[in-house]
């Protein structure tokens, strides 16, 4: 008997060695400490007026974060934490940020940068002009650097020069006028050299804070600062003490003392942890408004913005397809123009986004501030009889068995990817093919595994797919984004009809390139309005892809618990987190 | 040969005293009266039988094609219209609904629909409408009920209501208990024959068939079911079209399922091998296959059913969690599982607007709940040994 | 026995390597793999991607470098997505007061299967003793029910009446450390900050409001096979001569089930439980996806999400392992209670 118990024992042992981790608590001493010269947050940009200090806000976050280092983290679970804790130099309008002001050359080459005077990381650790010249020239510029980031800072395949003229100031030279330079300032992190340093020069900076990082050996400039990570469960943030913003009162930033990220991996349990009030705030589906309103009694306030346009929902067609008779059709601009007529965008919106979105005809089209002249631009409305006239002229004739045929007699069936799991592509494909059975084109849809449908889309040269409804996402603030999209020799131009040496290219298509080159060199915004209204009128009348429809921004808050509340980024993080406030 | 069986029929009679002085039965019909007195059971199999016939009349029992999507006359869908069971009106016996009109909730911004009493569509028997299969074998367009009216017509008769697309749930309902009950019997089927035939192998033969097949059962039981599925569906080649998937995925549930009914099967030929009749049998110098065949598979053969019955419940529960993670079955087929998938999309706005998107749930509810009482009825009959001891004390 | 014993967790070895074999060629087979939406990204971070996990590797050498660092060193490969071990990934991230996925994995699946034999267990006693009542019916009748409703249905509908039929979130309360005020949540494991709290009696009162649902998921379909089997054995074991002997010397019906049937018939009962338990672990999957149980289960499920390839194998082993120690655990119990059976 008394050997069993021994056994016992010993895997009762071996359980706890296993069960017990990283202790992962820091001390918590909080003391006041502002910058000399703080930067100081007008009234008018909260709308519920300045706020009281403390409380707590949680909001559920889609997944675990996979990494807390802001420059190599590349999805929206790791940057809904990191953005909330680090800050950049200046923001994309220009306002200096971290930097108290900066001045640019006359010749547009260089940027001077002075940091505010007593600025401190998230640790107490002053920062200083090293700082700003560690994350550039041995992180972003580092050839073993893995970063998005990189690519914004080369201009003419050469990294701008950095140096510290004083402890505070930094000067920023590229090698020719590079009008790209304050955006890349403006979205580059500032990183704390004393803990990054070691894993820099070790050679493993890519690895470095990650998710089993104890949270005092990390640290940053923005309001909050990490206080725990428990994986599957939560990360807690609490408010960084030395941050730099005060509001109007002279009152530190941030309001709020803590927030708390729940990790809620199910969309429908999210949505009933906000309608139980155990969250703050909820980014909602479409579907969830009239759920939500039913709510407003119990203080559930919506918000409905105006459609954005960042997505572009799109049905695309594969011009280099291997089946000749499909590649035929697909390169005939009548059939695309046909395909864009038999989309019943408003049956899309009412079925899937709960009538919440708008319809789109071309890239960009509605609220982008690149909207240019709309005169003679095309919209193809949804109109099945001027699809089926297209496809009459183009001579596809509808054969006995209610299927069009191609002039050889073979019917015209093609399959259409989806992405599986993602229900409103796979409901929108549905329905798509459901209206081109309405005019005898067979259109089968199959639901793919992500992984899957990227490889059929841009893991071989020619794509494999025949026809694909997907999300391009990214785009609304600078169009330079999508010309990996639009450009023939685009690493995502993924419905092709191009060789890639520009030599069996298409005119329109030409055209294209050339405009998206010229806006992309043009540092005159009004000639990029032009030059890209020019560009939106050409894709909208050869619709390589067909654009759908544009969801409109949707945001729900408890009213009676937070003030201040002025949106999400992208449904993963908050807005202007430091000026929520705790009713 | 007979006079051996029949010697086997009365050892089983003869446990019954009672049933001995009463009439003596063959066996199949003592394991009949066994069932039929099994009350639960009977009356679940009685249940069970309706839902599969409803099942496999499915096109023909329900006006609509379960993929056809309903508008009006406007190309507006007829989306979300309630269960109109309750809005069948009869004048005289004359069976008839109202029109279908629009509402919309301007608090909540959702569509509701009332009945429009300013027209009457009278419902009629063996309608004329949408072509299909009957069987899947021949083309036909009779339907058992309906309006008869044409699309895009308010006089429509939506049973269960309809879905986000203004597709017909009582059509959806019964085409997709078709997926959900056939893959249960088809992965059941093929694991059986799997099973029996490496099971019997194995317990026929013993020696190295017996290790090597015994060593595959240990390693597809040492293998994690679910988890396992979840993976493996992923894995299914993205070449396949939807209704080859279904095969794969009836593959991917056999794999999972076959183990444990060999087990059973070595088992029984194990004890069965030693048996008199089957000595005699191989004395006689009858085939291998003959013995196995003739002799002693039907003598495992109800131990078997049971098995295989009390198995297709699980299957038919795997399947609804494999499309409900949209790992299963995929549009445009329909199953009860990827139907339940449709009302997880959005559980608390489907449930709370338009709560008869839960009906196909109760279909998996039902048939599973019956099928395990059949198996437990069946397993009580042919089981006369344990149970009808008991059953005297 | 001890012999037997050993010789059957030594057989577990090879089985183990076949099983890993399978594992690996299952997780090779899946679409594309961790790096591949970083190609909507930008080509090179894909090509830095693949270089610096090594999935562009022979498969061959890929298992059999895995293999090498699981015997030499006992190390399962690294989580791709989160740059750490796979034994930390699936195991033991996080600390003492927040729990680890193997501490809850644990828990949840022991809990449930110990609350489900003390309900059950009893019950099957109740429907055997009252065999042919409308009691034994009902009792039945519930065990079907709970085998019959799909388990994510169970778990998505449960929380939802919590949520919105009973409004338990109108139920708050101060805590005492702290003086925050705290309303009953759903789904998770604690409510508010108590996750990374330290342990008080507040905390795990809060953790058995949670994982009460989780429990009625995961034990619904097994509470109903442990009471029917209980059931049948009983009957079997009330059936035998030795019990028929002992009612006609007169022995009271309550001595004669308690003293002499139920001690037979618990010993397969017993035997049963290394059956049950990978059972339980399989139960957790599901409510774990739904609802948010921190556990091994959903490591492994977020990483087959993610194609994150190591964590999805060493998962996978896991769960051969539990099968596999359930299987030898109901052997060797077996064995131990019925000492007719040879060791071979």
């Amino acid at each position: 008997m008394k050997r069993k118990v021994y056994t016992l024992l010993l895997i009762t042992a071996m359980f706890l060695g296993l069960i017990g981790g990283a202790h992962g608590s820091i001390a918590t001493g909080q003391q006041t400490s502002l910058p000399n010269t703080p930067f100081v947050m007008s009234a008018v940009q909260m709308p519920d007026g300045m706020g009281q200090r403390g409380g707590t806000l949680t909001m559920d976050i889609i997944d675990n974060p996979k990494t807390f280092n802001p420059i190599t983290q590349n999805e929206a679970s790791s940057s809904a934490v990191t953005s909330l804790l680090n800050s950049t130099l200046i923001d994309n309008t220009g306002t200096p940020l971290v930097a108290e002001s900066f001045e640019v050359s006359a010749d547009q080459t260089s940027v001077t940068l002075t940091l505010r005077s007593g600025i401190r990381f998230s640790d107490g650790t002053p920062v200083t002009a090293d700082d700003v010249v560690f994350t550039l020239e041995d992180v972003i510029f580092n050839p073993q650097g893995n970063s998005t980031l990189t690519d914004a800072w080369q201009v003419a395949g050469q990294f701008p020069k950095v140096e510290a003229l004083a402890s505070q100031t930094v000067r920023i030279t590229a090698p020719i006028p590079f009008s790209g330079l304050l955006s890349a300032i403006a979205s580059t992190p500032i990183l704390p050299k004393h803990l990054l340093a070691d894993a820099v020069q070790a050679g493993r900076f890519n690895s470095a804070w990650g998710v089993g990082t104890s949270p005092s050996q990390i640290a940053g400039l923005g309001p909050f600062r990490l206080q725990s990570f428990t994986p599957g469960q939560q990360v807690v943030l609490e408010r960084n003490p030395y941050y730099w913003k005060v509001d109007e009162n002279g009152t530190q930033l941030p309001y709020v003392d803590r927030i708390i990220l729940p990790i809620v991996t199910d969309d429908n349990v999210r949505l009933l942890r906000f309608s139980n009030g155990q969250t703050d705030i909820y980014p909602p589906r479409p579907e969830d408004i009239p759920v939500l309103r039913q709510q407003s009694s119990q203080g559930v306030s919506v918000i409905v913005q105006p459609a954005g346009t960042v997505d572009s929902n799109v049905v695309a067609f594969n011009q280099d397809v291997q089946d000749p008779d499909l590649r035929a059709l697909f390169r005939d601009v009548r059939f695309r123009q046909a395909m864009a007529y038999a989309a019943n965008r408003q049956g899309m919106i009412s079925a899937n986004l709960n009538s919440l979105g708008e319809p789109r005809y071309g890239p960009g089209i509605s609220v982008t501030f690149w909207i240019g002249d709309q005169a003679g631009f095309p919209t193809f409305e949804f109109n099945l009889t001027k699809a089926g006239q297209l496809l009459d002229q183009i001579g596809l004739t509808m054969g006995a068995d209610g299927w069009r045929q191609f002039a050889n007699g073979r019917r015209v069936e093609f399959t259409l990817l989806t992405v599986q799991g993602s229900t409103v592509l796979v409901n929108d494909a549905v329905l798509f093919a459901n209206d081109l059975a309405k005019i005898g084109i067979k259109a089968n849809v199959r639901p793919l595994d992500l992984n899957a449908v990227i490889d059929q889309l841009v893991g071989s040269q020619p794509p494999q797919y025949e026809a694909v409804r997907i999300t391009i996402t990214g785009g609304d603030g600078d169009p330079n984004l999508l010309r990996s999209v639009y450009q023939s020799t685009g690493a995502l131009h993924f419905w092709k009809y191009s060789d890639g040496s520009g030599q069996d290219v298409p005119d329109w298509q030409l055209q294209v390139d050339q405009l998206l080159e010229q806006q992309a060199q043009s540092l005159d915004l009004s000639e990029r309005f032009d030059l890209l209204s020019r560009f939106q009128t050409i894709v909208a009348q050869n619709q390589p892809m067909i654009f759908l429809y544009n969801a409109q921004g949707l945001e729900a808050y408890r009213s009676d618990r937070v003030g201040n509340f002025t949106g999400t980024v992208q449904n993963t993080t908050l807005l202007n987190p430091e000026i929520v406030f705790r009713k | 040969m007979k006079a051996i069986i029949e010697q086997q029929q009365e050892l089983v009679l003869e446990a019954d005293s009672q049933a001995v002085a009463a009439t003596v039965y063959s066996r199949s019909q003592f394991v009949w009266r066994r069932f039929r007195s099994h009350r639960a059971g009977f009356v679940f199999g009685l249940i069970f039988a309706l839902l599969a016939l409803l099942v496999v009349l499915g096109e023909f029992l329900s006006p609509y094609a379960a993929t056809s999507f309903h508008a009006d006359a406007q190309d507006l869908a007829y989306d979300y219209v309630p269960p109109m069971i309750g809005w069948i009106h009869f004048e005289g016996l004359r069976p008839f609904v109202y029109g279908l009109k629009r509402a919309y909730n301007p608090l909540t911004g959702v569509k509701s629909y009332t009945e429009d009493t300013s027209q009457k569509y009278y419902l009629s028997f063996f309608v004329h409408g949408e072509p299909y299969r009957f069987l899947g074998i021949f083309p036909a367009d009779l339907h058992l009920f309906g309006t008869g009216q044409p699309s895009g017509s308010p006089g429509q008769l939506f049973l269960f209501g309809t879905d986000r697309f203004g597709r017909d749930l009582w059509a959806r309902t019964l085409t997709g208990g078709r997926i959900s009950l056939g893959i249960g019997l088809l992965v059941v089927a093929i694991s059986f024959v799997l099973g029996v035939f490496l099971g019997g192998l194995s317990g026929y033969y013993g020696g190295s068939a017996d290790t090597l097949i015994q060593r595959s059962v240990e390693v597809a039981m040492s293998l994690p079911r679910l988890a396992l599925l979840l993976a493996l569906s992923a894995a299914l080649p993205p070449e396949l079209p939807a209704s080859s998937r279904f095969w794969g995925i009836a593959l991917i549930l056999a794999i999972v399922a076959w183990a444990p009914l060999a087990r059973v099967v070595r088992g029984q030929f194990l004890a069965l091998r030693e048996e008199g009749f089957v000595q005699a049998a191989r004395a006689l110098g009858l085939s291998d296959m003959r013995i196995i065949f003739r002799h002693i598979v039907p003598n495992t053969f109800s131990y078997l059913i049971v098995s295989a019955t009390l198995a297709v419940p699980s299957v038919i529960l795997l399947e609804s969690v494999l499309s409900y993670f949209g790992f299963g079955i995929q549009e445009p087929l329909v199953s009860w599982g990827l139907l339940m998938g449709d009302l997880q999309q959005n559980f608390q706005y489907q449930i709370q607007f338009h709560p008869w998107l839960i009906i196909p749930g109760f279909f998996i509810f039902v048939s599973v709940l019956s099928i395990n009482y059949v198996g437990d009825a069946l397993r009580d009959a042919v089981d006369p040994f344990t149970i009808a001891q008991s059953e005297r004390s | 026995m001890l012999g037997y014993a050993l010789r059957r967790l030594l057989y577990t070895i090879p089985l183990l390597l076949v099983i890993s074999v399978i594992v690996f060629l299952i997780t090779a087979l899946e679409p594309g793999n961790f790096c591949t939406p970083l190609r909507l990204q930008d080509e090179a971070l894909y090509q830095q991607c693949v270089k610096s996990t090594g999935i562009d590797q022979p498969l061959p050498l890929q298992y059999g470098l895995w293999l090498w660092g699981i015997v030499t060193r006992l190390d399962f490969g690294y989580s791709f997505q989160n740059q750490q071990p796979v034994l930390v990934q699936l195991f033991t991230a996080g600390d003492w007061n927040s729990g680890t996925p193997l501490f809850w994995t644990l828990v949840i699946s022991f809990g449930t299967m110990i609350l489900t034999w003390l309900l059950a267990v009893p019950l099957g006693i109740y429907a055997a003793t009252h065999r042919g009542s409308w009691r034994d019916y009902i009792v039945n009748f519930m065990g079907f029910v709970g085998l019959s409703i799909p388990s994510f249905f169970l778990a998505i509908a449960l929380l939802w009446l919590l949520v919105v039929v009973f409004q338990v979130g109108q139920q708050c309360w101060q805590l005492a450390q702290g003086g925050e005020t705290i309303c009953l949540g759903v789904s998770g494991l604690f409510d508010g900050n108590l996750v990374s709290a330290p342990w008080s009696w507040e905390k795990f009162l809060n953790l058995l409001w949670h994982l009460w649902p989780a429990m009625l998921v995961i034990g619904a379909a097994n509470f109903a096979a442990i009471m029917r089997y209980m059931r049948s054995e009983l009957l079997t074991v009330l059936s035998e001569p030795y019990i028929q002997t002992a009612r006609a010397k007169g022995v009271s019906e309550r001595w004669v089930i308690y003293r002499h049937a139920l001690k037979n018939a618990l010993n397969p009962m017993i035997s049963m439980l290394g059956y049950w338990l990978p059972l339980m672990f399989e139960g957790t999957l599901v409510a774990a996806m739904i609802l948010q149980l921190p556990t091994v289960e959903r490591v492994y499920w977020t990483a087959l999400r993610q194609g994150d390839q190591y964590v999805i194998m060493g998962g996978l082993l896991f769960f051969s392992t539990v099968l596999i120690l359930g299987n030898l655990l109901s052997d060797l119990l077996l064995a131990w209670v019925n000492p007719k059976i040879r060791y071979q």
